[in-house]
This record gives C-alpha cells, sequence and structure tokens, in this order.
C-alpha cells in the first residue's frame, strides 16, 4: 500500500495494515471472479463446432453449490475482515487514551481555531494560546481533542494521522491522536463548507519535546515575511482574491488608500482604507461590512501586529 | 378498462402529449433521461477541466468561479442520480416492459401513468430553471447537509439562501411524487393484470426486479420527502428542525437523507440485474442459472438495504459503538451480490454465446461493477473509512457502482428492447464501436481516482493549487488522465446518437422476435399497437426455457402450446 501518504499515527499501522489485508484478500478473490468469468465468455462464444448451449437451470443443489461455495467464501472473509475492522476502529474512536494534552478544535468558514492549553496544562485558563490554522503538539503524545463547528460542518481530515471527524456546530465531539514524528502536516476540511472550502488549510505541527516547550514559553505563529504565506495560512485567500476577483469578500487589488461605502451598525458611511481600517478589519470584522457583501460572515483573525504590517506593506503593492 | 377496445388516438396532441399509452409514457421518460444525461455530463466536462487545468478557461464555458463548481459538482450528481438512473431505468423501463411481459394490454391507471411523466416534466424543467435564478443553482452538495444547505447560520443569508436551493428541494420532491404515481401502476399492473398461467414464478426476473425496486423507494422515500419539507421549512419560514441554535439537530438530516439514500443504490441496480438476466439467458441461449436463488437472494439484499445507511455517517459524529453494527451489515450486503455474479458466469458456463452490443453492455456490467464490489468493502471497513471518507477513493467507488448500474446496463437495455420498441434493428457495428470507446474510457476516468484518493486527495477541492502535497506531478498526471479519459467518453457518445437516428430510418426492418427469445414482448408486432397485444396470451412456462433437450429449436416462447 505504498499508495498512502506517509503515517506518523501510532494506530495508523493498524489502519494501514487492514488495507494491506482487504487489499490481498480482495484482490485475490476479484482476480479469480473476473477470470472466471473472462474464461467463461471467450470458452463458450458461438462457434460452428458447438449446436447449443447445455440446458442447466442451476436449482438444484448439485449445480448450485457453484453459487453457494463461493458465497461461503465471501461470508467468512466478511466476517474476518468485520472482525479485523472492529478492533481497529474501537482503538480509534472507542477508548480514548488518558489525555497528556487536552486542545479545542473549531472549524469556521474558513479556517481552522486551535485552542492549546498553554503554560498551566489546563484548558478554559487565562494562558490558553489560541491560534488559526496552526496546530502545536509535541511528539509521542496522547492528544484528546474536543471538535466543534461554529457555522456550518466541517470535517477534521488529517491524512498523515489517518484520521477523519466530522464537526458539527451544536455539540463537541471527542477523539485523539499520537504523533510519532516531528514535521509540518496538512489539516484539510473534508466536508463541503461553502464557496471558500478550497482554503480551509491548516497545519499540524509535531514539535519534539524541548521544542514544544519552547513554544509554549513563547507561543508565536507565523512569523513568515511572506504575506501570502500569512494571508493563505489564515485562510483569507477563501474568500479574497489578490488579482481583482470577486470571490466571497472584496479583493485585496488596490484596496490602500480607497475610499469605501461601509455599513456600521446599519448606517452608511465612507471610510478611507488605512492601517487603523486594515486592522479593525481583521480583529473586529462585524464593526464594519463593505457595501454589496455579505454581513458576519468573516471569524474574528487572530494574526500579530508584525503579520498584519506585513500585509499592508503588500497591499500597498497591489494596485 | 381494456384498451382493445379503444381506438388508437390520432391526434398529434393525444399521441405524443398527453399520452396514456405506457410505451409513449416509457419514451418520454427515456428521452427526458437521456438529454438530461447531457446536461449531467457538460457540468462533469467543467468541473474535471478546472480540476485538470486549474484556473484555466475552459472550451465553450470560460473561467470556472468556486461558486459555480460547487453548483457543478451539487447539480451532476443531483441529475445523474435523480434524473438520468431513476427516470431511464426504472420509469422508462417498467412503462416499456411490464405491461407487455405481463401480458396486459397497458399500465392498471394510464391517466394516472400520464400523470405521473407529466409531474415530472414539471419537476425537471424547475431544476433547469433554477440554473438561471439569481444566485445561480443550488451548491451545498447533493447530499444537501444542513446547516450549510439550510441557510441557517450566520452571515448565510446573502450567498447561499438562493431560490436555487429552494427550487432545488420543490423539483426533488415533485420528482418523488411523479415516481409514486408511476411506481403504484407498476405494482397493480403486475399483481393484478399478469396472463392466465403466468404464476409469480413464471414472471421475468426483469419484472420482479422493477417491482421490488419499486417497493424500496416507496419504503425509503417518506423520511426524505418530510426531510425534505422540514429542510425546506428551515430555509423559508425560520423553523429550526437542523438549527442547533434552536434546539434542532444536523444529524437529522443525515439519517433522514442516507435512510433513503442507501435503498436508493438498489433502486438503480435492481432494474440493471433485471436487464442482465434476460440479456444474459437469451444470448447464451441458456436458462438463467438458479432463477429462484436470485430472487431470495435479492430480497435479502433488499431487506439488509435498509438497515446499513449509517456506514455513510462512520464518521459524522454518530455514536462510535453504532458503527460496529453498520460495518458488519455493510460488509454482509456483498453477500447477493456475490451470488448474483455468480449465477451470471454460470449462466455463460456451457452457452452457446453471441456477443451482440447487448450482451456485451450486459458482460461489461458484471467485470466493471465488480470493481464497485470489491472497492465497497474498503469502505465497509468502519476503520479504513476512518481514512479513505471523504476522499477520491469514494468517489471512484461509487462511480463503479453506478456507472456500470447506470451506463451499462441502460445502454444494453436501450440496444436491447430497441427492435420492439422502434420496429428497427439497430446498427452493430457503430454499437461496438461505442461500447468498447465508452467501456475504456470509463476506466480511463476512475482507475486514477482510487489512487489519488488513496494519495489524500480530499473531495469537492475547486482548485487543488492552493495543496501542495496533492500537486505534485503523479497526482497532476493522474488528474489530466481521468480529464482526458473523460473527453474521450464524451466524444464517443454521438455514435450513439448517431446509431439511434440513423437506425430509425434507415436500419433493417424487426421481425417479432429478432433474438428468438421467450418473454411475451416479443410475441407482439415490432412496435406492438396501442393495446399491445389482440387476444390475451396463455402462458405455459417460464421466461428461461432455452436449449431445451428434444426440441429442434433452441427456444420456447412462453405463450407457445407446444
Amino acid at each position: 500500500m505504498n499508495f498512502l501518504p506517509e503515517n506518523i499515527a501510532t494506530y495508523g499501522t493498524q489502519i494501514d495494515g487492514l488495507a494491506a489485508l482487504i487489499s490481498w484478500l480482495g484482490l485475490t478473490s476479484f482476480v479469480l471472479a473476473e477470470a472466471a468469468l473472462v474464461y467463461a465468455a471467450f470458452r463458450y462464444r458461438r462457434s460452428e463446432k458447438r449446436k447449443r448451449a447445455a440446458y442447466i437451470k442451476g436449482e438444484s443443489w448439485g449445480q448450485a453449490k457453484w453459487i453457494f461455495i463461493p458465497l461461503i467464501l465471501v461470508v467468512l472473509l466478511d466476517i474476518f475482515i468485520d472482525i479485523k475492522t472492529t478492533a481497529v476502529w474501537k482503538q480509534v474512536k472507542i477508548d480514548l487514551p488518558t489525555a497528556d494534552m487536552n486542545v479545542r478544535i473549531v472549524g469556521q468558514q474558513f479556517n481552522w481555531q486551535f485552542t492549546h492549553p498553554g503554560k498551566d496544562g489546563k484548558l478554559g485558563t487565562e494562558d490558553d494560546v489560541k491560534t488559526t490554522n496552526e496546530l502545536h503538539v509535541p511528539v509521542d503524545t496522547n492528544v484528546v481533542f474536543e471538535l466543534g463547528a461554529k457555522d456550518v460542518l466541517h470535517s477534521f481530515f488529517v491524512p498523515a494521522l489517518r484520521l477523519t471527524q466530522d464537526a458539527v456546530p451544536g455539540r463537541f465531539i471527542h477523539g485523539w491522536f499520537n504523533a510519532t514524528k516531528p514535521g509540518k502536516y496538512e489539516i484539510a476540511c473534508g466536508q463541503i463548507c461553502g464557496t471558500g472550502h478550497t482554503g480551509m488549510r491548516g497545519m499540524l505541527i509535531v514539535h519534539n519535546k524541548e521544542e514544544f516547550q519552547k513554544w509554549v514559553e513563547n507561543p508565536v505563529t507565523g512569523g513568515s515575511t511572506d504575506p501570502m504565506e500569512i494571508l493563505k495560512g489564515n485562510g483569507c485567500t477563501s474568500c479574497h482574491s489578490v488579482d481583482g476577483t470577486r470571490v466571497v469578500g472584496p479583493s485585496y487589488k488596490g484596496i490602500w488608500g480607497r475610499s469605501e461605502t461601509v455599513i456600521t451598525d446599519g448606517a452608511e458611511r465612507q471610510v478611507v482604507v488605512d492601517e487603523a481600517y486594515i486592522k479593525k478589519s481583521i480583529r473586529e470584522p462585524k464593526a464594519d461590512t463593505v457595501k454589496g457583501y455579505p454581513a458576519g460572515v468573516m471569524p474574528a483573525g487572530t494574526l500579530s501586529d508584525a503579520d498584519i504590517d506585513v500585509l499592508i506593506k503588500y497591499f500597498k503593492t497591489l494596485k | 378498462m381494456s384498451h382493445a377496445m379503444h381506438a388508437a388516438p390520432t391526434s398529434f396532441l393525444r399521441k405524443y402529449v398527453f399520452a396514456t399509452d405506457h410505451k409513449v409514457i416509457g419514451m418520454q421518460y427515456l428521452i427526458t433521461g437521456i438529454l438530461m444525461a447531457l446536461v449531467g455530463g457538460f457540468l462533469s466536462y467543467l468541473f474535471r477541466m478546472q480540476l485538470a487545468f486549474p484556473g484555466e478557461s475552459i472550451p465553450g464555458f470560460g473561467k470556472l468561479a468556486a461558486s459555480q463548481y460547487n453548483i457543478a459538482i451539487t447539480m451532476h450528481g443531483t441529475i445523474m442520480v435523480f434524473w438520468v438512473a431513476m427516470p431511464i431505468l426504472l420509469a422508462a423501463f417498467g412503462n416499456f416492459l411490464i405491461p407487455l411481459m405481463v401480458g396486459a394490454d397497458d399500465m392498471a391507471f394510464p391517466t394516472l401513468n400520464m400523470m405521473s411523466y407529466q409531474v415530472f416534466f414539471i419537476s425537471t424543467v424547475i431544476l433547469l430553471v433554477s440554473f438561471f435564478v439569481p444566485g445561480g443553482a443550488f451548491a451545498a452538495g447533493w447530499t444537501a447537509y444542513p446547516p450549510l444547505s439550510a441557510g441557517t447560520y450566520a452571515g448565510s443569508k446573502d450567498f447561499l439562501s438562493n431560490m436555487g436551493g429552494h427550487l432545488w428541494i420543490i423539483a426533488i420532491a415533485l420528482e418523488f411524487i411523479a415516481f409514486l404515481m408511476g411506481g403504484i401502476n407498476f405494482l397493480v399492473t403486475s399483481f393484478n393484470m399478469r396472463a392466465p398461467g403466468l404464476s409469480w414464478f413464471r414472471l421475468p426476473v426483469v419484472v420482479w426486479m422493477l417491482d421490488l425496486a419499486v417497493l424500496l423507494f416507496m419504503f425509503s422515500i417518506g423520511p426524505l420527502l418530510a426531510g425534505a419539507i422540514m429542510l425546506l421549512f428551515d430555509r423559508t419560514v425560520g423553523t429550526g428542525f437542523y438549527d442547533p441554535a434552536q434546539g434542532g439537530d444536523p444529524i437529522l438530516f443525515q439519517h433522514l437523507f442516507w435512510f433513503f439514500g442507501h435503498p436508493e443504490v438498489y433502486v438503480m441496480l435492481l432494474p440493471t440485474l433485471g436487464f442482465l438476466c434476460e440479456i444474459l439467458a437469451t444470448f447464451a441461449r441458456k436458462p438463467i442459472f438458479g432463477y429462484k436463488y436470485i430472487l431470495y437472494f435479492t430480497f435479502g439484499a433488499a431487506l439488509l438495504s435498509f438497515i446499513v445507511w449509517a456506514h455513510h455517517q462512520f464518521v459524522s459524529g454518530i455514536n462510535p459503538r453504532m458503527a460496529n453494527f453498520f460495518s458488519l451489515t455493510t460488509l454482509l450486503i456483498s453477500v447477493p451480490f456475490t451470488v448474483i455474479v455468480f449465477a451470471s458466469i454460470a449462466t455463460l458456463w456451457r452457452g452457446n454465446i453471441q456477443f451482440s452490443v447487448p450482451m456485451l453492455w450486459a458482460v461489461g456490467f458484471v467485470a466493471e461493477f465488480m470493481i464497485g464490489g470489491v472497492t465497497g468493502v474498503y469502505l465497509g471497513s468502519s476503520a479504513f473509512d476512518i481514512y479513505a471518507h471523504d476522499t477520491y477513493f469514494v468517489i471512484a467507488h461509487f462511480h463503479y457502482a453506478l456507472i456500470p448500474t447506470v451506463v451499462f446496463g441502460g445502454f444494453a437495455a436501450i440496444h436491447f428492447w430497441y427492435p420492439k420498441f422502434m420496429g428497427r434493428m439497430p446498427n452493430e457495428t457503430l454499437g461496438k464501436w461505442h461500447f468498447w470507446i465508452t467501456a475504456i474510457a470509463f476506466n480511463g476516468i476512475f482507475l486514477p481516482l482510487f489512487f489519488t484518493g488513496l494519495m489524500g486527495e480530499h473531495r469537492r477541492i475547486f482548485d487543488y493549487s492552493a495543496w501542495p502535497s496533492l500537486m505534485t506531478d503523479e497526482m497532476k498526471l493522474y488528474r489530466k488522465f481521468a480529464t482526458t479519459s473523460l473527453l474521450v467518453l464524451l466524444a464517443a457518445q454521438p455514435l450513439f446518437f448517431i446509431n439511434m437516428i440513423y437506425s430509425y430510418f434507415k436500419g433493417a426492418w424487426a421481425v417479432n422476435n429478432p433474438y428468438k427469445a421467450n418473454s411475451l414482448e416479443w410475441s407482439v408486432p415490432s412496435p406492438p399497437p396501442h393495446g399491445n397485444f389482440t387476444e390475451v396470451p396463455t402462458v405455459y412456462r417460464g421466461a428461461y426455457e432455452f436449449s431445451v433437450p428434444g426440441r429442434e429449436a433452441d427456444y420456447w416462447p412462453q405463450d407457445a402450446k407446444s
């Protein structure tokens, strides 16, 4: 099964093993059945020598055994696969281990919001670290997550962890994983969630233990000097283009210094796009809505001042 | 009641528009279904081009936007399942075949039958109009999961809660009503109007299969119809059936949808299994192997299909303990289909097989459907589904189940019964070219998608340029290969249309029974006159008495006294 991407989950090996098992059993049965079909079709095609077909109704047991023997084999294979499946399923989805670390994951249109426990190791306290599209975990640690959604269905899909779990508004679903190898891995949204579904891309960042401790003490995210990396990393480009195309929200092209009509508390007013306006639009997107665009769609961003400075410099070049 | 007593209608309107003749209604359903297949095929052209050549202008359309991409995939699924598979396999061939095969002059309720098509026609118009309303057609996926489809979440009002979605729900609901009206006709006709001597176990398999499909549809449609109306209310009058903020539950809809959705797979599949039996027996010149076992195991599959639905929801947030039950039932549904595959092979065994065009499609169906079956085991295994659930592996799997069923089964049936209903023989050479190009191109589209799915390509993504790990040269190549194969497949379809139209005017005249087959439809003229039979036929035996020892002819019509 070398088609599957790299596996970094403790339980991933079992899932891959199950795929290999089904492949061997399935492919063998499949090849045998296809061979029988092709052989019968060619061996008994119409010819001069054979005047007519045999009269076989297949209702006596002696004849019907040719369908019942494969049937019994298939039942046995099914039961065997089911027993193996149930064991793996139980390990991944039913038996949650004791948590070494808890995180909260919330999907929203169109990015992932992560809440890490911070220095005290507990969720729901002052020092929680909130990030957008970046989930930081230490290696070889049982991470138990609570997964929710703000608006519509999303699905937390991490191919490298062999993990999919839908995120459903109105409830938190618990699950777990244990990543065995440091590195950066993509987090996808597996469930169609609207126009910006394509751009809903997060990163799972697995640190070794010392590095993770350093990150907890000083939780920097982003820190890139590449504006497109910041825009994509925060899911901005799901809704805002840089080339003037209208997606969900206004394009960034020509935005700097532009005079916009915005709606604030139901009243229209004119603003000029400057640094203060951009900061406010990112952090409190519901305060002003550009006229002609849907209100209340954009989630509040968690970008640092440094990241926003990089963006402003970039916007100035987008004439 | 008897049509034989009435004169055939002569005015154009009575004969073709407000027709009550089951054959004309069958043709109306067939032509509508084929035209809708062109719409659904065009949509697949749009999104496959976008996936292979992201952001480039698509010939014949222009640039595809993300919102249009979502419309294209949503409407492709909706159209192919509800406006192509069901009207062609179930409605068209149910109408063509049931009265003729049971020896009746028409359906039991001809006027109801006429209304069935008319309501279906209205639903088709509504669906097509939805492409052109402000905001465009429905774009929340063909499964219409709320809250996205309900538009009850913050910020949704302006861009999703649009007219397209309302029209989508109304069109679907009307379509279901149309099939209920048609379905009751199928059942009453085959229960009450069978010719003397035509006992249940002398019925051709296809009649059984069409009736079972209707029963499955009737038993499963209630919950979804209710679910769709609740969705419409959430969208329009502010109820909150699926809105957690108002105490509703989004997963409720998934249960209602898939409680229908899984039996629906068998609503599509069973008619094709019926066509398969008729065609295999006729062209292998052998009785269908294990007639009664096929029926018993199909009953089993039909019942089992009601308790597998949550395999669509393994990772949706249902109680994980439930998955064990649904994983077992899902794996066990492979059992009845093993019986049918092996019964097909055994029917060919020691036959005298003629590879006519319908036979190619029928044997092709068995060969391809097995790929759909085997790959279903990966997904039925709940634990592997944790990985594969939202990937292209699923897309490839269900297209390997549905394209053999709908496309192979549909073409098999159209070619097989064309002489009966058109009175002319279709062209074999054109038919064979069409078969081989379509069959090879079909594999070229979907085989690569199994591999991209295993590599982690997740579904309903508009532009993979945003996903570096899914933009490797290998995956780009697979995507382009799939799209190119689709272009080949689409380019081959004019062969079919040319064949159908050319043969209608220039084909050789068809005799009553061109294939020397046994069931009752072959005992009447081609095409059958209004009222079908000049006198009620009497049936003496089953439909598959081919190559009976001691008889000179290798067939024995059901209504032949000796």
